[in-house]
């Protein structure tokens, strides 16, 4: 699986990490308890600094979606993956809603927000091998 | 030694040396001259001819100046009390080629001062933009970048080969053997039989054994170049690359390891000393064409991409000195290889794990 960064992005590049694995996990790409690389390894190859691939595994490590071993190294979580609890409908929530407000302001109605919401949920899911809801 | 044999093993190991210099620079990327970075547009300049042209001329020149001068102190017997007809002492061969290597670096530095001023003056700027995009594969190492070292398995049946007959045969050896021999096959130095100096050879086999093993692990761990533009194409390239390289050392591996399993055999059970002393020469020769032809035709494939760093983290286009960057092993910017960074405190433990092993050997013999 190939990670890609956009190193001017206003997103901060640990976040770009981060999304990047999530989305490797959502689409099956990343197995459980599949092994990534080191912190120096990956950043390295990448060309950032160490820090910023720690900060990304050990927030990963945090949210449950990885776990991080004394002599394996970083592995995708084996067992359970974290739920979709409450923390995570806030997280949701909050998130979700600068986007509707910009959406409303720019004047895109309801069915072509959620439609959006739903083509980035079906390609991912669809890519797992899942049908689309 | 005799004195043809001297002359001949002295003339060889430095006729290698003034090659291995006069093409140095011809065993890095295009865009590379003398270690400093050039404008992609400018790589065949006409200057740069020019600089790889006096370069040529001068590690040549110095090359037989410096053989001159080391040719007539041996023959003047100003530097050894031997008789002139005992040809050149090994440690003066020693110190020839130490000393020539001295010299050629310090031209090849002059060279990289020189085109480094005149990048400055011709105002080219090779400083590259901060990079947009950044890509690499997480799952890069568990594909089969490199040989599995399953490859080394005829090297070590080899090795195991050569210390069972050695140890089957043992009564049938002579109960002096041979240490240490002259390019003509005449024996200099010998010693009582024992079992591990029977064995010595296949020890040195496993050591060789051991280093092509840990070669083929760091082109395995070696950080990975991928192009964010084209990603994917460049990982095909670069497994490419990494699999030729891995191919180069497991070959070179089997080829040293035959090598020594040669030597002890004519060492032991006897056999024409002659042979061995032209095997002892032409060995090493074959070694550097491999790796020469072999890492120049990797080389090209690969194209002018691929430096890391920039100019001011080349030392003298050398010594690769980067704070900023987690790699330790890096592809080196002129040369054959890797070289380490020198900005991590782990290097400098390799080098000092490195001269103790040398010291003790050369105590221990």
């Amino acid at each position: 699986m190939i990670i890609q960064l956009d190193l001017e992005s206003d997103i901060p590049i640990y976040r770009q990490l981060v999304n990047q694995i999530i989305e490797g996990i959502a689409t099956g790409l990343l197995n459980p308890g599949e092994q990534l690389p080191s912190v120096r390894s990956l950043a390295a190859d990448l060309g950032i600094n160490l820090h910023t691939v720690n900060k990304a595994y050990t927030h990963l490590k945090q949210e449950g979606f990885l776990q991080i071993h004394r002599q394996k190294g970083a592995l995708i979580q084996p067992h359970s993956m974290p739920q979709a609890d409450t923390p995570f409908k806030h997280k949701l929530m909050a998130e979700v809603r600068p986007l509707a407000a910009e959406a409303i302001c720019r004047g895109m109605n309801e069915d072509a927000f959620i439609a959006a919401c739903r083509a980035a949920y079906s390609s991912i899911h669809h890519n797992k091998g899942g049908t689309t809801p | 030694m005799t004195a043809a044999g001297s002359w001949i093993s002295f003339s060889l190991l430095y006729a290698i040396m003034i090659i291995v210099f006069v093409t140095l620079p011809f065993f890095s990327p295009r865009n590379i001259i003398f270690g400093i970075s050039i404008p992609d547009k400018h790589a065949d300049h006409q200057a740069m001819h020019g600089f790889r042209l006096r370069y040529i001329w001068s590690v040549i020149v110095a090359g037989i100046l410096w053989a001159i001068l080391i040719i007539a102190l041996s023959l003047a017997g100003l530097l050894e009390e031997l008789p002139v007809d005992n040809g050149i002492s090994e440690l003066l061969i020693v110190t020839s080629v130490i000393g020539y290597i001295l010299i050629a670096s310090i031209i090849f530095i002059v060279f990289h001062g020189q085109v480094s001023d005149y990048k400055r003056q011709q105002g080219w700027s090779t400083t590259p933009p901060m990079p947009k995009k950044a890509a690499a594969d997480l799952k890069f190492r568990s594909s089969s970048i490199v040989y599995s070292n399953y490859w080394f398995l005829p090297h070590l049946l080899v090795t195991l080969l050569g210390a069972g007959a050695a140890l089957a045969l043992y009564d049938r050896i002579p109960d002096e053997i041979g240490m240490r021999y002259s390019i003509e096959g005449e024996v200099l130095h010998s010693a009582e039989k024992t079992v591990h100096r029977v064995l010595l050879l296949n020890y040195v086999q496993l050591a060789v054994i051991g280093v092509f093993i840990f070669l083929n692990y760091t082109i395995r761990s070696l950080r990975q170049k991928l192009d964010p533009s084209a990603p994917a194409e460049s990982r095909k390239q670069e497994i490419r690359y990494r699999r030729s390289m891995s191919l180069l050392m497991i070959s070179l591996g089997f080829l040293l390891v035959v090598y020594f399993a040669l030597l002890q055999a004519m060492t032991l059970y006897g056999g024409n000393m002659k042979l061995a002393g032209s095997l002892a020469v032409l060995f090493p020769l074959l070694t550097v064409a491999v790796i020469g032809a072999a890492g120049f035709r990797i080389q090209r494939k690969r194209g002018k991409e691929g430096a890391d760093g920039q100019d001011h983290h080349w030392k003298g286009g050398m010594l690769y000195y980067n704070p900023a960057d987690p790699a330790l092993i890096v592809e080196k910017r002129v040369g054959v290889g890797w070289t380490i960074n020198f900005a991590r405190p782990v290097s400098w433990l390799i080098i000092a794990s490195f001269i103790l092993t040398i010291t003790v050997i050369i105590i221990l013999s």
